[in-house]
């Protein structure tokens, strides 16, 4: 890992809502600062109000900030071709089939017509749902949706993947299933990745490093490297490594809710 | 609904009509009501068959169904490009709402003498009643349809680079379309009540004109029996729109 | 970005920030139109007549005495129409849509009905009871009762079935159920049918008048049109707009009401 470039350069990022003439704004995120390398999956951790999400969202160009966000040397200014977002909502269109759905990213990005039934094929059996793939979202299992929604984010090609907590709307079970899926579609690219999450299991399960951010105000708190061995096999989350990364996730968030400044 | 289901609504449709008619039917053979107050169901059919075959009842539906298509269509077309564009650029929804809010509140019927004066007795009346009454609900579905679009596809398309018109397009107008539907089956009935009830004023043809006609001839036998056929054109329209609403929502569960 | 500020009437916090002037402009230019179009020779004022006319006209019928009894014929005929919908629709309403049977068998007949113009009924109302108020006030209450009917059955359809399973294990007997359960549910569907009801008797008394005129607002209507005085008739339009208006906002208002404590439970 240490031999690829930063992609991403965080410096000195701060995320205020409020209105603009009003006087009381909120301040979600507070200089934040973080590089992410090429190829990396990066999770992201905290207790609700965090900023976590925030963050992400300002990654995908979808709310303001100030500071220096660069990604491949460009400043972030607005949802651009070399990201891709994953919402927690599928945010499938229901009148689209499966196919229809994933292609749609890339008819919003003007990707050439004759391409595009060739990568959706190719999406939808990456992700498995080939079977599927004329159904309609209701028709669909919350799992199955969430990766539609993945098939339709990598479809456009990104350099960036953006995942809001893609999985929390899922039972436990599904999220363990989905985890381990994503690592293998992923495994196929290797894109670099940003993960919001707040199940601590999951943050260290994806990662290559996992921040911890903590609230009031938004901030990082710390960076934990995982030096877990790839392609990760669930029986790792076993190991006393992962227990002890676990241990130290968990007391940070037992601190926030102690309300204990770190 | 189960095909079981189904089977035991259409049945008991069929027995309540059914025992509906012999009722009636018995009340009038029975003598408790003066004939010339109420047709029995037979002197109704009898008399039907006659004016089908002299060709009156043709000429008088198609009348009225010729004006009900052109003041559905203009109705449909005005109210869903106005509510189309009043849902999506708020001054027009703002410079719109008084005078929707007029027509709302007023009986349509009332512009009958209005149009009288300016089109004359026959169908560009009857089509500018209807027009009026049934581009309302139209309009107003239309109008809520567009306004409600889903934020979380809003954002999910702004993150691939929609531009507006891209979601306009390929996210508001999808998701309006079952407003949009129950707004048009609003506009159906009111379009036909509308055409019926100008004709029923004063017109030269159509199923309200005949009504009118009839009645002002007390020949209560053949006045009914242009009642029931607008009974009948009412539910005729309701199902087709209902098949068409469903058609629409092929998409749903 | 801040620009120079600059003394703006549309600026935040201004008074004319915002969109709520663009309707009322719109309404005031409409009444210019309407007012300086016929005096340039550009429409006929006998087709369309003018705002200033009809000010002018309004001050004078309302001062007179024959507007207020033609008034108040229709709303007699308004009221016992509209009245006796709800006494009998209510009860009717809540029978067939507590009977299974009773719901499946007369659905048929009733959508039937309802989607028929209800207008259509009124010659043979007129053979039956002539054409005096009664048949208007009779055709008005065919008119309302269907959509109180329909909508309070389906209101009583929607009423959960866990609140009904809940009462029963409480032993409450059959009336405690409709006075406890159904009624309450049921409010919201009610004053929407209510709001529908009367949006349709205005409409029908009007018409009814309009059809065999005698007396009341639509005979008035009738009278003006065929002598074509457009003003006086748009004096009269405009007047039962405006009560059409104010009692479908006092149901408005209600439904507005009922519908906070519906979403607290």
């Amino acid at each position: 890992m240490s031999d690829q470039p930063v992609q991403i350069q965080i410096e000195n990022l701060s995320i205020d809502y409020g209105a603009r003439d009003a006087s009381v704004t909120f301040r979600a995120v507070d200089n934040v600062n973080l590089d992410v390398k090429r190829g990396e999956f990066i999770t992201v951790v905290g207790p609700s109000g965090c900023g976590k999400s925030t963050l992400l969202l300002a990654l995908a160009g979808l709310v303001d900030y100030t500071g220096k966000l660069v990604i491949d040397g460009k400043q972030v200014s607005g949802p651009g071709a070399d990201r891709a977002v994953v919402f927690q909502e599928a945010s499938l269109l229901p009148w689209r089939s499966v196919t229809g759905n994933v292609a749609f990213g890339m008819e919003m990005r003007r990707f050439a017509k004759n391409e595009i039934p060739e990568r959706v094929a190719a999406l939808v059996e990456l992700v498995g749902l080939t079977r599927f793939s004329d159904y309609h979202p209701h028709q669909l299992s919350g799992g199955m949706r969430q990766r539609v929604n993945i098939a339709r984010a990598l479809a456009v090609n990104p350099a960036v993947l953006l995942m809001d907590e893609p999985f929390g709307a899922l039972d436990a079970q599904t999220r363990e299933v989905m985890g381990a899926e994503l690592l293998r579609i992923w495994e196929s690219d290797r894109k670099t990745a940003v993960f919001v999450t707040h199940d601590v299991d999951e943050a260290i399960f994806l990662a290559d490093r996992v921040v911890v951010m903590g609230r009031d105000p938004g901030r990082i708190k710390e960076v934990i490297t995982v030096d877990l061995e790839r392609p990760r096999l669930s029986e790792v989350t076993e190991t006393a490594q992962f227990a002890s990364y676990k241990h130290r996730l968990k007391e940070h968030l037992a601190a926030d809710r102690a309300g204990q400044i770190q | 609904m189960g095909i079981h289901t189904k089977w035991r609504s259409l049945g008991f449709s069929v027995i309540s009509m059914a025992s509906i008619l012999v009722i009636w039917q018995l009340i009038v053979t029975a003598g408790l009501v003066n004939p010339f107050l109420l047709s029995s169901p037979v002197t109704i059919v009898v008399e039907m068959a006659a004016l089908f075959r002299s060709g009156d009842i043709v000429h008088h539906f198609v009348a009225s169904g010729v004006s009900l298509l052109l003041a559905f269509t203009l109705a449909a077309s005005v109210g869903v490009l106005l509510g189309i564009l009043a849902g999506w650029y708020r001054p027009v929804q703002k410079a719109l709402d008084p005078f929707i809010w007029f027509t709302y509140s007023t009986p349509a019927v009332s512009f009958y003498p209005i149009f009288v004066a300016w089109f004359g007795f026959g169908r560009p009346t009857a089509i500018a009643v209807a027009f009026v009454f049934a581009m309302t609900p139209i309009y107003a579905n239309t109008l809520t349809g567009v306004k409600a679009a889903n934020a979380d596809l809003t954002r999910m398309a702004r993150s691939f680079n929609a531009g507006p018109k891209d979601i306009f397009i390929n996210v508001v107008i999808p998701a309006s379309v079952p407003l949009i539907v129950s707004g048009l089956q609003l506009g159906a009935g009111r379009a036909l009540t509308g055409v019926i009830i100008a004709e029923l004023f004063g017109s030269n043809a159509g199923l309200g004109f005949a009504i009118a006609y009839n009645a002002m001839n007390m020949s209560t036998a053949k006045m009914m029996v242009y009642m029931c056929l607008v009974v009948v054109l009412g539910l005729i329209l309701t199902q087709f729109m209902a098949a068409m609403a469903r058609h629409a929502d092929r998409w749903r569960s | 970005m801040k620009g120079v500020k600059r003394a703006n009437l549309f600026a935040a916090g201004g008074p004319f920030s915002g969109d709520w002037w663009i309707g009322p402009l719109m309404v005031i230019l409409f009444l210019a139109v309407w007012e300086i179009a016929p005096r340039l020779g550009l429409v006929n004022e006998f087709f369309t007549s003018r705002p200033s006319l009809l000010l002018q006209a309004a001050i004078v019928d309302y001062g007179s005495r024959d507007f207020w009894s033609d008034a108040l014929v229709s709303l007699v005929e308004f009221g016992i129409g509209f009245g006796l919908a709800l006494l009998f629709g209510i009860p009717l309403g809540l029978l067939m849509g507590s009977s299974r049977f009773l719901r499946e068998f007369f659905t048929t007949p009733l959508m039937a009905l309802y989607v028929t113009p209800t207008m259509v009924l009124l010659p043979l109302l007129i053979i039956w009871v002539g054409i005096g108020m009664a048949s208007r006030a009779s055709v008005a209450l065919i008119a309302a009762i269907f959509p109180i009917i329909i909508n309070i059955v389906a209101g009583i359809d929607q009423v959960e079935k866990r609140l009904l399973q809940m009462a029963k294990v409480f032993g409450a007997s059959w009336l405690n159920i409709l006075t406890q359960i159904y009624i309450p549910a049921t409010l919201p569907f009610l004053l929407t049918g209510v709001r529908l009801a009367i949006g349709r008797a205005v409409l029908t008394v009007i018409a009814a008048e309009m059809f065999v005129s005698q007396a009341g607002m639509g005979f008035k209507i009738t009278m003006y049109g065929d002598s074509m005085r457009i003003d006086m008739l748009l004096v009269y339009v405009l007047t039962v707009s405006m009560f059409g208006y104010l009692m479908t906002r006092l149901v408005v208002l209600l439904e507005a009401k009922v519908s906070t404590w519906k979403q607290i439970a």
